[in-house]
């Protein structure tokens, strides 16, 4: 998005991008080939989009007490690629509340929490929600959402409703609830030259074969290319941002090219949008003497705070009827707000904690459910009546998770990448904040579930809370699954208190900016990337002002 | 693609003599292109065959493998593993390499191409790389296998593959964070423990066993300490090899996909189509999106 903006603002522009570029022609005059395709094998289980994690691994503990690590491998791991996470993201395009915004001036102070209000309100993000939906084309029904703040109408209407989405749909509003067909960035009508989706269910974990798909990489990046400003360099992985005696001004890049050579690319204005845990990984990769403690870390905070949303899962099932949610978009169509702070201030006069948006229905593919049943006689009569896929209704709530100074990126002092780079390892725990709100709401999602014709229903959450044991092993599902990472980079007025201003510039230094959710102040209860592309979109008419 | 362009493109490459550093030293696709266009013609001339038995699993390997996906997934009423070929998709992951390293492919059998398999018709309004931007619509493309067409890989992602497949074989460039035991070494001691655990347990070969006792020995697997990786590998692979489209040289003839009615790869066609006059989404009677299926309101 910052790439688009610049380049139409007449800047030369270089998108160096770790992952590879599965598109032929990007910019050329008519609809890209790409290597996207309907394949379960290639997307979910050998991750053609994501870093291979025997390469490219993440650490992970839930804190010191654990000794350097307890997970080493697939910790987290984002799509990077050209396009980056929104290739293969569910792009749920949720705009901010109001209350979003100054959480600690309604919450006050919550004991181990670092609740803050964001420097800018949602007035200031509004403009460019407005622009970056036109841009990547967002589906929805104005005034659907009474919790939504007022607007205009989406650029286009929402397409088919999934059928188990629309049975939770339904079971939602008898319970009181305010169901709404979900925004989100999927065409449906033709819309800047790419086609309407056609509902082939490969949707959430996959690239969009014919690019009904408003991501990134066919939306913003292919304007920004059809400027003619704007080159992207796929698989080179940018190691270190050099900077000039007085640390002030960075000089460029350094990076590693696709045949394993070190190359240095100049540049007046640097830009990070690796997302949160990578973007901080650079920056501590960048110490230097000016930065000893990494770049833009003067205030000895960069890389904590960092969030994901605490998901809570619930499922039930056996359903007589086939959902049949491997139709359409995951089977994923609606969702509702009740949950959220909506207004915080409506949440705290209910007394009832502040959860987030819950997400209904969701889907898995037939190798995915497959692992999930037993071997011999058992697993053919399992995967007949399709009891984990077809049989099944998923709700998730997106649940706000308290910002932490505890929960930290930092550099693992053993363990290496390809390249020989200290990997990025993250020290996370939950917050009783976000437990205590999946305690409240999991029973009535399965509760919601079970009005939509389950005859059982039950919830988890990722990450797990089951109690680690000192010494014992640690549950599988003690990373949280969330790809919503956020925060590490904050912004905020105070040097001492955050790294990035109100704009996304790093406090210690004048032309090195941050546009992905590192920027996050607080996690929200919503999907980001909505809000991950507003702010990018400001900021890029910010930079070299 | 037609067989014929095939042993042209094979003929070709042995010619040239080409190896395979030399090729990745060209920075191998683009040098292929360049120096064989229809290589990368529209549908993939690498022609999709059954992986060859014997390449990396001998044929008593094969025979154990291909006997014991047929318990993890058993023939009933619907075929299963066996039927579906689904040893030839083990054999072709634990050789991915070997038709790249002999020069005989542009990638290892990693990641099929993309964006269409052809499987449900329909044509693309997407240009095709091959026909330099013409559409693909009319060109006499319609209905081939993208699939079928392995991509290359990057340096990285080579790598990556090479040491999941291969393990790190004592290679410094390979061990970066220590080393790593391969799938094909997994596989190797894992089927040789097969064999003997059922000898130890019924005194004879496991292909020789009932499926009561074929299912026995499984079990015993399943719960040792020692062998549960292979038999965990091995459900994985069997499973992967079952469902996964067939260009990866399992589901033979869609058996996997049949049996649970699950309707595969739909693109370009998809579920659903937004009709232009109407302005209205329009959906396949006996595969509904928004609707329950026929029958089960």
């Amino acid at each position: 998005m910052a790439a688009k903006v610049l380049s139409e603002r007449g800047f030369r522009v270089v998108v160096l991008e770790r992952g590879e570029n599965y598109f032929t022609d990007l910019g050329g005059a008519g609809l890209p080939h790409s290597e996207f395709s309907n394949d379960e094998l290639k997307f979910i289980h050998r991750r053609f989009v994501e870093p291979d994690p025997i390469t490219e691994p993440r650490t992970f503990r839930t804190s010191e007490e654990d000794g350097p690590r307890l997970v080493v491998g697939d910790v987290n791991t984002t799509p990077a690629t050209v396009g980056g996470a929104s290739i293969a993201a569910d792009p749920a395009s949720r705009r901010l509340q109001k209350a979003d915004f100054r959480m600690r001036t309604l919450l006050g102070d919550v004991p181990g929490a670092d609740f803050r209000d964001w420097p800018l309100s949602y007035e200031d993000l509004a403009p460019h929600y407005d622009e970056v939906e036109r841009i990547v084309g967002v589906q929805g029904r104005a005034g659907a959402n009474p919790f939504e703040v007022p607007r205009g109408e989406y650029p286009m209407p929402p397409s088919l409703p999934a059928y188990g989405s629309w049975l939770a749909a339904t079971a939602a509003e008898r319970l009181g609830y305010h169901p709404f067909p979900t925004p989100t960035a999927v065409n449906s009508r033709p819309y800047r030259g790419r086609p309407p989706c056609n509902d082939c269910g490969f949707h959430g974990g996959y690239g969009c074969p014919i690019h009904a798909k408003g991501s990134a990489a066919v939306t913003a990046l292919r304007d920004a290319l059809r400027t003619g400003q704007c080159e992207v360099r796929a698989d080179c992985f940018a190691f270190f941002v050099r900077t000039d005696t007085s640390g002030r001004r960075a000089l460029g890049v350094e990076y590693i090219d696709p045949e394993g050579r070190e190359q240095f690319q100049a540049a007046e204005l640097v830009v990070l949008a690796c997302s949160a845990i990578e973007s901080v990984r650079l920056c501590l990769l960048s110490q230097s003497g000016k930065h000893p403690r990494g770049l833009g870390n003067s205030s000895g905070l960069l890389g904590k705070r960092i969030m994901f949303h605490f998901q809570t899962i619930a499922y039930g099932g056996p359903f007589q009827q086939r959902l049949h949610p491997h139709r359409g978009r995951s089977g994923l169509s609606h969702g509702f707000d009740d949950f959220t702070g909506k207004s915080a201030e409506l949440a705290l006069l209910e007394d009832r904690p502040v959860g987030g948006t819950v997400e209904l229905g969701g889907t898995q593919h037939p190798i995915s459910e497959a692992l999930l049943q037993p071997w011999g006689l058992r697993h053919k009569q399992g995967m007949r009546s399709g009891v984990f896929r077809e049989r099944l209704l998923v709700v998730t709530m997106q649940g706000e998770d308290a910002p932490q100074l505890t929960n930290a990126v930092d550099l693992d002092p053993d363990i290496k990448d390809v390249h020989g780079f200290p990997v990025a390892r993250i020290t996370y725990r939950s917050h009783p904040f976000e437990i205590e709100a999946s305690r409240h709401y999991g029973p009535k999602l399965a509760q919601l579930i079970r009005a939509a014709g389950a005859r059982s229903a039950s919830y988890v959450t990722s990450p797990s809370t089951a109690r680690l044991v000192p010494g014992g092993p640690a549950p599988i599902d003690i990373v949280p699954a969330s790809r919503h990472i956020l925060g590490g980079l904050w912004m905020g007025t105070d040097p001492a208190t955050s790294i990035c201003d109100p704009f996304g510039k790093f406090h210690d230094l004048d032309n090195v900016y941050c546009v992905d959710g590192g920027l996050f102040v607080t996690s929200t209860g919503m999907n980001p990337i909505l809000t991950i592309w507003a702010l990018a979109h400001r900021a890029a008419f910010h930079m070299g002002t | 693609m037609k067989p014929a362009r095939c042993r042209a493109g094979k003929a070709f490459r042995a010619d040239l003599e080409l190896t395979r550093r030399q090729v990745l030293q060209w920075g191998a696709a683009g040098a292929l292109v360049a120096l064989y266009p229809s290589l990368w013609a529209c549908g993939g001339p690498v022609e999709l065959k059954a992986p060859g038995r014997g390449r990396f699993l001998d044929a008593e390997e094969t025979a154990t493998i291909e006997a014991a996906t047929g318990r993890l997934i058993p023939e009933d009423s619907d075929p299963g593993a066996v039927s579906a070929r689904v040893v030839d998709y083990i054999e072709g992951l634990l050789s991915a390499f070997s038709d790249y390293d002999a020069g005989l492919a542009p990638g290892p059998r990693i990641f099929a191409g993309g964006p269409f398999a052809g499987r449900v018709g329909g044509e693309s309004r997407l240009d095709c790389r091959a026909c330099h931007g013409r559409p693909r619509g009319g060109t006499g493309h319609e209905g081939q296998n993208d699939f079928q067409r392995f991509l290359p890989l990057s340096r990285v992602r080579e790598l990556a593959w090479r040491i999941r497949i291969e393990g790190s074989q004592g290679r410094p460039e390979r061990e970066f964070n220590g080393p790593v035991k391969g799938w094909q070494q997994i596989y190797r001691e894992g089927v040789a423990r097969l064999r003997e655990e059922s000898r130890k347990m019924f005194a004879r070969e496991f292909t020789a066993l009932s499926p009561q006792d074929q299912d026995s020995v499984l079990r015993a697997l399943e719960g040792s300490a020692d062998a549960r990786e292979f038999f965990q590998l091995l459900y994985r692979h069997t499973v992967e090899g079952m469902y996964a489209a067939p260009e990866y040289g399992g589901n033979a003839g869609l058996a996997g996909w049949r049996f649970i009615g699950f309707e595969g790869d739909r693109q370009p066609v998809g579920y659903s189509r937004f009709n232009v006059d109407t302005q209205e989404y329009e959906e396949f009677p006996d595969m509904p999106v928004s609707r329950p299926n026929p029958g089960e309101g």
